[in-house]
């Protein structure tokens, strides 16, 4: 299985079934997309809803709804997202007074010990 | 208890207690260098350890029906699903299971609370006071964690952000990547700070309030 990389999915079939292999971050992505289906539906009502309008009431307003509505849809900045998190910040006071450690001084990731957490 | 005045008495020293976290100061205090601080918080199951399993629990005799779970509160995750302030948080970002554990059980709730967790480079600047910050629990917002499975080899500590929380669908939590869970000493840490921030008041907020109950009941007695 580790020759699945990134980005590819492996393809495992037995007699009855087929199955897809894929890899956790791959998987989370996944995941991920389809949490924006509930926001997608609030989407999708509004333009419903405006073609209906127009479906009715065939004039120049209710169709530049129906437009406007379907362009956002299909517009990113109606799911917006953001990469990661922010950094933890302190502030220019918490950076004097913490900063004269000793113990601390030009401290590398390499020398803090890790826990050794197995999976 | 006969009023709702000896209510308030009683959980006067309870309901707004800050001693939970004055306890994991004073143990950070009393380690005295940063060095001897990492030493005790980085080791292997000090403050986190690897995810629990319901078979290892199982094997202690947790068999009942509800002892069953699939993640814990503090189980530490990663999940795009998640949403901070609106927007969805992408690029493998870690968090901290907030919500308690009797109502992660499937079914039980629809949305789950999480907590961002930062990782602090030591290409960052600031870099050495962050992490002394962290380490002697000084934020009331902000945990300390050692670096986790996954993280870059610059990631000198992580940190439990308390400011601000984000959301999640349970069905959708469910399918997050458990990295680990938190030690019972951990546990009770992350604890501390969750009722700090939820329940955390001054004591000029107290006197505040009771003065004003004090002038009502005295201008209903007049």
């Amino acid at each position: 299985l580790e020759g699945i990389g990134l980005g590819s999915v492996g393809t495992i079939q037995i007699k009855s079934n087929k199955f897809r292999v894929l890899r956790d971050a791959d998987f989370q992505k996944l995941v991920g997309l389809a949490s924006e289906v509930h926001r997608l539906k609030m989407g999708v009502t509004i333009v419903i809803q405006a073609a209906r309008v127009v479906a009715k009431h065939r004039d120049n307003d209710a169709i530049e709804l129906l437009c406007r509505s379907a362009s956002m849809l299909s517009e990113s900045s109606l799911l917006p997202e953001r990469e990661g998190h922010d950094s933890f910040r302190i502030t220019p006071e918490e950076a004097l007074a913490y900063s004269g450690d000793d113990d601390l001084k030009g401290i590398r990731a390499a020398d803090i010990p890790r826990p050794n957490i197995a999976r | 208890l006969n009023t709702l005045s000896d209510l308030e008495k009683r959980l006067r020293s309870l309901s707004h207690n800050e001693s939970a976290i004055e306890a994991v100061r004073e143990f950070s205090q009393e380690l005295r260098r940063s060095k001897d601080r990492i030493v005790v918080f980085n080791a292997t199951g000090a403050l986190v350890r690897e995810p629990i399993s319901c078979d290892e629990t199982r094997s202690l005799g947790f068999t009942e029906t509800d002892d069953h779970f699939q993640l814990l509160q503090g189980d530490i995750i990663t999940t795009e699903a998640a949403f901070f302030l609106g927007e969805r948080v992408c690029g493998s970002p870690k968090y901290a299971v907030l919500t308690s554990s009797c109502d992660l059980v499937p079914g039980r709730r629809e949305n789950a609370v999480l907590l961002r967790i930062k990782p602090i480079l030591e290409t960052e600047e600031n870099c050495a006071a962050k992490l002394n910050v962290l380490l002697q629990f000084k934020r009331t917002n902000a945990m300390y964690l050692p670096p986790l499975p996954g993280d870059s080899e610059l990631v000198v500590c992580n940190e439990i952000d308390f400011d601000g929380v984000c959301q999640i669908k349970s069905s959708d939590l469910m399918l997050a990547n458990r990295i680990a869970s938190l030690s019972l000493v951990g546990w009770r840490v992350f604890a501390s700070f969750a009722r700090m921030v939820i329940a955390r008041a001054n004591e000029r907020e107290s006197e505040m309030r009771m003065a004003i109950e004090d002038r009502t009941e005295a201008g209903e007695a007049a």
